[in-house]
């Protein structure tokens, strides 16, 4: 395309195109500088633009092709090109020879050159698209640059708007990168944007670089998925917002499942420290996104309509973890006509590491709680490495008089664990038949993340978890705000989804206990063992669309019915799903 | 006859007081402040807050519980009349601090995130009952804690992108 057009000297797809300003503006000659360029501080001579442009095509093809050095932040470049003395940048025909020369040495994955846009490019943008046959892509492009459209693939494209708004928006952070990684290049006016690589591009890159790696380790083909692994964390760095954060998890669990690091090392694998920190992660996750209060409210409910009418009732959680759930249901049976009920609640934790009694605590507050709103309350604690360890006669009402207890069990995102051992699921499918409940509110997340394939298992998080971070960057406001005393609890969110991916993606067998399932999964898992669906009512669907509609960001977080069971997504995205079962009638 | 005088004198003195009343005073609000409290209670929740600065009178008057129950009681669906509610409501904190911490912030955050900015939008912005006591008693249950900073309710405080 090139070839066609020497004048306007259009660059690869991965540039942004201000030389197709010229025929427009300067009458292309010898010794003319073209004008636009010369004013950023770039002299490169009209009649060279063709070659100049194709010579950048050609270097960021090298750079792209080539296996890292190293890791290190690009602001170590001139290390990069030892051999280079670089005279003159301005003079881009030459400093392009010089860096191509470099080729036969392979040259780390560097972002290309900036090419700061010029000021006048929306106003030249009819003359462009009039002048010449450009490609749409090319268009898209050089017309407002600073909006950028979807990435190609589906899942990313939220992330990569947001993304790319966020590197232009954040035009110091921008910058830096750009400014640094080519230093002898000096943007004339550092108050414009730089934009470093065209964000569309490396993401579809990055994209691809992961799924080639996650191939790589398929295949056992270890060495080719180090060297992915380490070009992934370089074109993530050229990405923003969430999108480079998901590419840093998913890098990160692949090399660790390539150097068989596992269970992974760090302060979150500390045995010792391992379960506060999944609890006080936990915490934050349900402090920012409204998922977890979602599957509470909504499991609420449905526990409230089944214990209609009874005088006693019994709840049994399958994960108390702090017994945030709780008040609300109390709170509602307070108030229910006919006033509360007395209620018995049995709290199933794992065993602390350092013997200290958190269920006993929980239990506690959730009495004082109970006793602030008058509500008759019995708590009972229950320590058990899985949930197969439960036998019935742990749940069964020791007091045994008069009216019999009205159960109901609850599990939130629990469930999923038990696939990791044969037989487990089953055992407490057949504890809960014996138990006899009125309602079984389950809430998992939905997608598939245990398919026999890694690959597929590994695509299939990628969107999930794509998906998950964006709407965490959604609901936080426009990366153009200050860091809001929020910023801390987005973090330990996304490292408790990043804890998550960890161990989807590096742990195997035994270990790996995060083995989500599609609703559609589980329906057919809960018929097979001899379980109703209870359809969860309009109250709750109102609830949950008000909660969410409280939630910043809250145009983005759809709720849906399926069948009788609510799922709450982002825009298109289903990512949690609440249903409820009984046990089918003999 | 000296009771006669005393009481025409005592008539003469409430006439030349009243004179003195109609002529300087009025009819004061302030002294009434049963009235007050009923007009305190068609308030909307900034109004209100406004009012209890004025004066020391009114700031006792606008800290009554029953004031932000009616104001409350507008802006919710449900049962909220009735005397079971306000038992619990006053247990988990009372209607000022429901209103403060639940109530208030979940109302801007729906008119804000509807188009307009219609301050009389806010009349008719509505919450379950259940909802707001439910997160009202979620925050209730992280104070009980002693939690420096209980942030469950949090999300309804955070800066609104209103791009």
């Amino acid at each position: 395309m090139k070839r066609e057009y020497p004048d306007s000297g259009t660059s690869s797809s991965g540039e942004v195109a201000p030389k197709g300003k010229l025929p427009a503006s300067a009458p292309p000659s010898e010794e003319d500088v073209d004008e636009l360029l010369a004013a950023l501080g770039y002299k490169v001579r009209s009649s060279d633009m063709a070659d100049v442009a194709q010579k950048l095509e050609q270097l960021e093809m090298a750079m792209g092709m080539g296996t890292a050095a190293s890791t290190a932040p690009v602001s170590d470049d001139m290390a990069f090109f030892p051999e280079t003395v670089h005279y003159n940048p301005s003079d881009l025909s030459t400093w392009l020879d010089s860096m191509l020369s470099e080729l036969n040495t392979p040259p780390p994955p560097l972002p290309p050159p900036p090419m700061p846009p010029p000021p006048s490019v929306p106003s030249f943008a009819p003359a462009e698209s009039s002048s010449v046959n450009f490609d749409p892509n090319l268009i898209s492009q050089s017309d407002p640059s600073r909006e950028r459209k979807r990435m190609r693939t589906g899942s990313g494209s939220g992330s990569c708007s947001s993304s790319s708004s966020s590197s232009l928006g954040r035009g110091g952070a921008g910058t830096t990168i750009g400014s640094e990684s080519i230093e002898p290049a000096p943007v004339a006016t550092p108050a414009l944007p730089v934009v470093v690589v065209d964000p569309q591009e490396a993401g579809v890159r990055l994209v691809h670089a992961l799924m080639a790696c996650a191939e790589a380790v398929q295949q056992d083909n270890l060495k080719a998925a180090d060297a992915l692994v380490k070009q992934i964390s370089l074109l993530s760095s050229s990405q923003g917002g969430a999108m480079r954060k998901v590419a840093t998890y998913f890098s990160e669990a692949l090399a660790r499942r390539i150097y068989r690091l596992r269970p992974p090392v760090g302060p979150i694998s500390d045995p010792s420290t391992f379960d506060s920190f999944a609890d006080l992660l936990h915490m934050h996750f349900y402090e920012t996104c409204p998922y977890l209060k979602f599957a509470h409210f909504t499991a609420n409910q449905a526990i409230l309509e089944a214990f209609a009418g009874c005088k006693r009732v019994h709840v049994v959680d399958f994960g108390i973890k702090q017994g945030m759930q709780w008040p609300a249901l109390l709170q509602a049976l307070a108030l229910r006509p006919g006033g509360p009920p007395s209620f018995r609640l049995t709290g199933v934790g794992p065993p602390q590491p350092d013997n200290s009694d958190a269920l006993q605590q929980v239990g506690l507050k959730l009495a004082q709680f109970a006793h602030t709103i008058r509500v008759d309350f019995k708590y009972r604690g229950l320590v058990a490495n899985s949930l197969a360890d439960i036998e019935p006669y742990m749940l069964e009402d020791e007091s045994g008089d008069g009216e019999p207890e009205a159960v109901a069990i609850n599990s939130v995102c629990e469930l999923h664990g038990l696939l990791a051992r044969p037989g487990e699921l089953d055992k407490v499918y057949h504890t809960v038949q014996k138990v006899k409940p009125k309602i079984f509110t389950v809430v998992e997340q939905e997608a598939n993340h245990n398919s026999g394939s890694f690959l597929d298992r590994f695509t299939e998080a990628l969107h999930y978890y794509s998906t998950m971070f964006d709407s965490l960057e959604g609901s936080n406001g426009s990366p153009t705000e200050p860091p809001s005393p929020g910023q801390p609890d987005q973090v330990m969110s996304e490292l408790y989804l990043g804890r998550q991916i960890f161990n989807i993606v590096a742990c195997e067998g035994p270990d790996r206990t995060e083995r989500h399932e599609t609703l559609a999964q589980w329906r057919r898992r809960f018929s097979q063992a001899g379980f109703d669906p209870v359809h969860l009512g309009s109250n709750a669907y109102k609830q949950a669309s008000t909660l969410l509609a409280l939630f910043a960001g809250g145009d983005g977080y759809r709720v849906e019915e399926k069948d009788g069971c609510l799922t709450l997504g982002w825009h298109t995205r289903s990512l949690i799903a609440t249903s409820a079962w009984r046990v089918m009638a003999a | 006859m000296g009771a006669e005088q005393e009481q025409e004198q005592l008539e003469k003195e409430k006439e030349q007081d009243e004179d003195e009343d109609t002529m300087d005073r009025g009819y004061n609000l302030n002294d009434n402040v049963d009235i007050l409290a009923e007009i305190m209670a068609r308030l909307d929740g900034r109004s209100l807050a406004v009012a209890a600065c004025v004066c020391r009178l009114w700031s006792t008057v606008c800290k009554q519980d029953r004031v932000w129950e009616a104001l409350c009681d507008r802006h919710v669906i449900g049962g909220a009349g009735d005397p079971g509610t306000r038992s619990v409501v006053a247990a988990l904190g009372g209607y000022r601090r429901l209103y403060r911490l639940c109530l208030g912030p979940a109302l801007d955050r729906l008119t804000c995130s509807g188009e307009t900015t219609d301050s009389d939008k806010q009349g008719w912005a509505h919450l379950s009952l259940s909802l707001s006591l439910s997160l009202f008693s979620i925050d209730c249950y992280e104070r009980l804690e002693g939690k420096q900073r209980p942030a469950s309710l949090l999300f309804l405080c955070k800066p609104v992108n209103v791009a």
